[in-house]
């Protein structure tokens, strides 16, 4: 058994910090916009209707500012998913996965390939279309600390699952 | 043959075994058809016999003697290498389980075990594909010998895949940490949180009105008499009342931990600890220094007053297809009892900290911004509709939530070194958490606008039994002891479960 223990200085331990990611994919974007835009169709037409037909019996001008603001928030709603994607970033290390997201509330995970339990990839039915999929991997750390990459092209999802998955294995044969 | 190998043969259950499928049988089928069972009794009176009721009792017959069967087809043995169990009535399951995966075997007892002589076994092995494995009821001698017989040939096993590495002791010894003596056991009640009975009491007469509209009886009427009673409420009458619930919760207490804890007795035997306790049902605990994987202590209010301690171990609990999470507390602790747990799971010198660090004060100011904000506007508001009592009630609150939020900033704090984290705080009482680097899971740093403005972030660990947060802190700091936690879990090969 090849057995060393030599001294790690503090300032040695590798860092987190300034390492390149990589973005997800552009048509991601897309998926995303069409999941939201289905979303504001469904609610819009609902608005529409309800306004419409005055159920709660308000003024004119109340209906024209209940409209203002249903278009404001669809426009902000946009905006978040078209300025939130960019900064959905990826990076693999030798021996981790790092993800993070987040406009308004950030996000940063980093998960260890031997403590993971399993990784899966998924397709949704939009995804299918882009030829997209999203990677799942799990831990034993609970539901919570679960981590989902969407917006992968499907043959990097798979590869980076075989990835994963030989490092968790070959790190157990250490 | 010898006694000692009575083992190598296939091996029934004892007798009793039978009471306790049919009981579980039982329960099972009380869990699917309790409202037809429900329904039987209020129909009560109405007619004698139903048809419902011949169909139910036919069920249970009917489910008698298959259970009956299932005793008789219920076998275990021991080989060189694996227990084996081998059961079913239908279907024929046989469970081979290596003596290198169990982790351990434990005995739990309830008074209808007792009454009997006799004990359920269950036997607790690593890895997430196993069930978790039970033997329903065999006699004590018979169970304690089989303990041990498994455990040497774990040993043999364990020593045989061992050699290069050479385990040089395996001496099971046990060695005792705490046992209570009636009294303690009383003083130990005496200390537990009351605030759990008295929340279970208010929602133990809120049932009771449900239950008393059901039956037509009006709850208003009981309000009235209340209220009749009230219009004499005096000083004295409302300090009685007082007085009254807070006896009624202490008993409670005091009568709920003599149940549970009972002639507890708790010590370490090789690398696990263990605690026997109960009155009625005997349960035994193991936890193995490497499933452990958070160690907790603290105080509550009471406890504080009096000095105790408690311990609780949280265990990631294999063998199980769900991701659950076991733990078990051991109360009436002292400093002493502590420091020895440190030391005997993580070695000497495990949990000491040069330095210990405080959160930022942003984590107050930040949680009291909003407690403002909210009660405030309700202040504001009943003002507006010039409301007297209201707001000051509403004000005394808010100073009193604000100054529990000011406790629990200032005794939040945590400390890194070369293996552990630490992480400490409470508001009335004081929890500690002791969590060495390797068995994090992985890693969160989470940062609202509030805290990305100031350059804060709140650092989230997560482990196989549950989550720690530290939060508010530089983000820089937050940085690095990921980075560090990170390279403690990617350089181990340890066991983490």
């Amino acid at each position: 058994m090849d057995f060393t223990n030599e001294q790690i200085k503090p300032e040695d331990i590798p860092s987190v910090q300034n390492i390149e990611f990589s973005g997800l994919d552009q048509n991601y974007l897309t998926v995303e916009l069409i999941a939201k835009g289905l979303f504001w169709l469904v609610l819009g037409i609902g608005a529409i209707v309800f306004i419409y037909i005055n159920v709660w019996d308000i003024a004119q001008w109340q209906q024209y500012a209940l409209f203002i603001f249903l278009i404001i928030w669809m426009v902000i709603s946009f905006a978040l998913t078209v300025f939130g994607f960019r900064k959905k970033k990826y990076a693999l290390r030798e021996r981790d996965i790092i993800y993070q997201s987040g406009l308004i509330w950030r996000n940063f995970t980093v998960l260890p390939f031997n403590r993971v339990q399993h990784a899966e990839v998924q397709q949704g039915p939009i995804d299918r279309i882009f030829e997209l999929s999203r990677l799942k991997i799990y831990t034993a750390g609970g539901s919570s600390s679960d981590l989902v990459i969407a917006g992968l092209p499907l043959e990097r999802a798979q590869n980076l699952k075989h990835f994963i998955l030989h490092q968790t294995s070959g790190n157990e044969e250490e | 043959m010898k006694k000692s190998d009575v083992f190598s043969l296939p091996q029934r259950q004892s007798k009793f075994a039978i009471i306790f499928i049919i009981l579980r049988l039982v329960k099972n089928l009380f869990k699917q058809l309790w409202p037809f069972v429900i329904a039987i009794f209020i129909g009560r009176g109405n007619s004698s016999f139903d048809t419902l009721e011949i169909a139910l009792s036919g069920v249970g017959i009917f489910g008698i003697i298959p259970s009956v069967i299932s005793y008789y087809k219920f076998y275990f043995q021991l080989s060189e290498k694996e227990l084996i169990i081998n059961k079913g009535l239908f279907k024929k399951v046989k469970l081979n389980i290596p003596f290198e995966r169990i982790q351990s075997v434990n005995f739990r007892q309830t008074f209808i075990h007792r009454f009997f002589k006799v004990t359920e076994v269950e036997i607790e092995t690593a890895g997430s594909s196993e069930q978790e494995t039970k033997i329903d009821a065999i006699e004590i001698p018979m169970a304690e010998l089989l303990r041990k017989r498994i455990l040497e040939k774990k040993e043999a096993v364990d020593l045989k895949g061992n050699e290069e590495i050479g385990i040089l002791d395996i001496q099971q010894e046990k060695e005792s940490i705490l046992q209570l003596s009636q009294r303690e056991l009383i003083k130990v009640g005496l200390v537990q949180n009351h605030f759990r009975p008295i929340g279970l009491m208010i929602g133990a007469f809120g049932s009771l009105f449900f239950y008393l509209y059901t039956f037509d009886y009006d709850p208003r009427d009981f309000f009235k008499q209340i209220y009749n009673y009230g219009e004499q409420l005096t000083v004295l009458n409302i300090s009685a009342l007082i007085l009254l619930l807070i006896i009624a919760s202490v008993v409670f207490s005091i009568i709920t931990t003599v149940f549970r804890h009972f002639n507890l007795h708790f010590w370490r035997m090789g690398n696990k600890f263990q605690v026997v306790q109960g009155l009625l049902t005997r349960q035994e605990f193991a936890a193995l220094d490497n499933k452990i994987q958070i160690l907790n202590w603290g105080q509550n209010p009471f406890e504080r007053l009096v000095g105790f301690y408690n311990i609780i171990f949280r265990q990631a609990k294999s063998g199980d297809e769900k991701k659950t999470v076991s733990q078990f507390k051991i109360p009436g602790c002292n400093l002493d009892h502590v420091s020895f747990v440190k030391e005997a799971w993580l070695g000497k010198d495990s949990g000491s900290f040069e330095e210990y660090h405080q959160v930022s004060h942003h984590y107050f100011f930040h949680k009291a911004m909003y407690q403002c904000l909210f009660f405030g506007g309700i202040i504001i508001g009943l003002i507006y509709f010039k409301m007297i009592i209201g707001p000051i009630v509403l004000g005394v609150l808010l100073a009193l939530i604000l100054w529990l939020s000011w406790i629990n900033y200032r005794k939040k704090r945590f400390a890194v070194n070369d293996r552990e984290l630490y992480i400490g705080g409470g508001t009335l009482g004081l929890r500690h958490a002791l969590l060495p680097m390797y068995k994090v899971q992985d890693i969160k740093i989470i940062e609202n606008p509030y805290q990305w403005r100031r350059g804060l972030a709140t650092l989230i660990i997560h482990t196989a039994a549950g989550t720690i947060r530290i939060p508010y802190i530089p983000k820089e700091t937050a940085l690095d002891i990921l980075d560090k936690l990170i390279y403690h879990v990617e350089i181990s090969n340890k066991p983490w479960i």
